[in-house]
């Protein structure tokens, strides 16, 4: 079942000076199964909008339908508990949250939340530790003597034991080394193949054309423009009026056709791209 | 003459596997050079030693003529600005004035002088609207924007940027790449800077290529994006790089390029 976001609006501290509307008014449609990125310049929603799809945030208006689940106005917390277990969310650096002596405690930290016995919640952990790439031999370890990116393994692992079916990352990618980063991004895209559905919030345009499936851009708490990411791309400007650089084969492109170069719309990939330019090229064979 | 000299130098934390293993290099004066590699290959350890904070095994360091040693570290530093990588880790000023007059309270910089020395820094940097503000609420290109006019304050003439943008994303990333090169340009500060970011590989003059604490290859970022090493290390290419490789394999291009303008400029005259 696809998430379906009605007419959503987020209002921080109504009724005092400091009332601020954060979200005005989403329609929005995500897609199961799918990776979907969610972009935006710094202010614009995203962080609000993905806190509602676990019910962290409650809508202020409107409504939101998320795997089985009519989140509304004023619904309580103890509501919703189970939805936690069914959308998992992973803040930006989650590495800053671990707190556990060992790897094994601190990921087994959700299920017993959850009410797994000890002996079920180890099981659970020695499960999902291959998930994130790291095997059984780092169970007994300190969290804090890993490395950046394996550190933000654990976190992720800490939120897959609970075997969401939703994940929603904010910039899961940030601060890690290109090679991190793209082993990263390769975790996600397994966890999709296995049946997940992945949202995630990302400033970086080549993850979002290499690894996403749909795209949605937020601007100031609405709804700019939702996608598949072929038609995203097709539309750089859209990414040029919220300030953000497109990936370096699109800005090729403009330039090109800046200086009177017919590339069409659709040319996204660097042979096409190449075909195109060497048609026009003079007296080429 | 050489405004940093690595002569073999080895280091290890902790006495059994050496970390940096009989690394040379030296850095021109002025010059903008850039330190690649991956996690692990020694390149944050080489500017710890760079300003003193960790001590060689073996081996020496020059800087500006002057021989790294006890005595001569503080004298070193004073010549030597650096910005991390974290950005919430380098602030100790409650607003951005207050953090660039700190570095300048450190120098003995007489009072009277210094709004004017904050002024000029924080407009170089475009932070003047800033000055006020709290460090703490600014984005992180803003933040290390910053840690830069601080830096550039205490007018050394090194400065070590280590991985100073890897936390940014890509827009503060290139922004910061700009006033990296400002600083280079402008200034005339000797860069070093140890990075991940091949864009920003792509603009400076120098690169040395670091695996496992080696030196594997030093020369021009066109010399080091065609030796086909870091392909080999499994470090990207910029993409007008790679992009005008397959140009120059159709025939299109007589050579590959390292920024996107030059590759539309050469295309534009076959077309």
């Amino acid at each position: 079942m696809s998430i379906k976001v009605n007419k959503l609006e987020h209002i921080y501290s109504k009724g005092t000076p400091f009332e601020y509307k954060a979200l005005q008014g989403i329609d929005l449609e995500i897609r199961e199964g799918k990776v979907t990125a969610i972009i935006g310049e710094t202010g614009s929603g995203k962080s609000t909008l993905v806190q509602h799809l676990n019910g962290l945030l409650i809508p202020t208006a409107g409504e939101l339908e998320i795997c089985g689940f009519k989140i509304l106005p004023l619904l309580k917390n103890k509501d919703i508990k189970k939805l936690r277990k069914e959308v998992g969310l992973v803040f930006q650096f989650p590495e800053y949250q671990l707190f556990e002596e060992t790897i094994e405690r601190d990921i087994a930290f959700g299920p017993k939340n959850f009410g797994a016995t000890e002996e079920e919640a180890k099981e659970l952990v020695k499960k999902v530790l291959p998930l994130v790439g790291l095997d059984e031999s780092y169970l007994e370890r300190s969290p804090f003597e890993l490395s950046g990116g394996q550190k933000r393994r654990i976190a992720i692992a800490g939120i897959l034991v609970l075997d969401p079916k939703v994940l929603v990352l904010d910039e899961p990618a940030a601060g890690l080394d290109p090679k991190g980063a793209s082993d990263m991004m390769d975790l996600f895209i397994r966890l999709n193949k296995e049946g997940k559905t992945i949202i995630l919030v990302s400033h970086d345009m080549e993850h979002v054309m290499k690894y996403c499936d749909d795209v949605v851009v937020l601007d100031d708490g609405k709804v700019k423009h939702a996608s598949d990411v072929k038609t995203f791309f097709e539309h750089p400007e859209w990414m040029v009026q919220i300030g953000i650089n497109p990936p370096a084969i699109i800005r090729l492109k403009m330039m090109l056709q800046e200086k009177g170069w017919n590339i069409p719309a659709d040319c996204l990939d660097e042979d096409t791209l190449l075909e195109v330019i060497r048609k026009q090229v003079k007296n080429h064979e | 003459m050489d405004a940093i000299k690595v002569e073999n130098l080895t280091f290890s934390y902790n006495q059994e596997k050496d970390v940096i293993k009989n690394v040379s290099f030296s850095i021109p004066k002025g010059s903008y050079t850039t330190i690649v590699g991956h996690n692990g290959s020694g390149k944050s350890t080489i500017a710890k030693l760079l300003i003193g904070l960790l001590e060689a095994k073996s081996g020496k360091i020059e800087v500006l003529g002057q021989q790294l040693t006890e005595k001569t570290v503080f004298d070193i530093r004073s010549n030597i600005g650096i910005v991390f990588q974290n950005p919430d880790n380098q602030f100790i000023g409650s607003t951005v004035a207050d953090d660039i007059a700190f570095g300048l309270e450190n120098h003995c910089v007489p009072q009277e002088k210094m709004d004017d020395i904050i002024q000029n820094v924080a407009k170089q940097v475009h932070m003047t609207k800033y000055l006020n503000s709290e460090p703490t609420k600014l984005s992180g290109g803003q933040k290390q924007r910053v840690a830069i006019a601080g830096v550039l304050a205490i007018e050394p003439e090194i400065v070590i940027f280590d991985e100073s943008t890897s936390m940014l994303d890509p827009q503060g990333k290139a922004v910061i790449n700009k006033e990296i090169q400002k600083l280079h340009d402008n200034n005339n500060m000797t860069v070093l800077s140890i990075t991940h970011d091949m864009e920003e590989v792509a603009q400076s003059e120098h690169v040395i290529v670091l695996k496992q604490g080696q030196v594997v290859l030093e020369g021009s970022p066109k010399e080091i994006f065609s030796s086909g090493e870091l392909e080999n290390m499994k470090l990207h290419l910029p993409f007008a790089m790679s992009f005008s490789q397959k140009l120059v394999k159709e025939g299109l291009l007589s050579d590959s390029r390292l920024t996107l303008e030059e590759v539309v400029e050469e295309l534009c005259q076959l077309k």
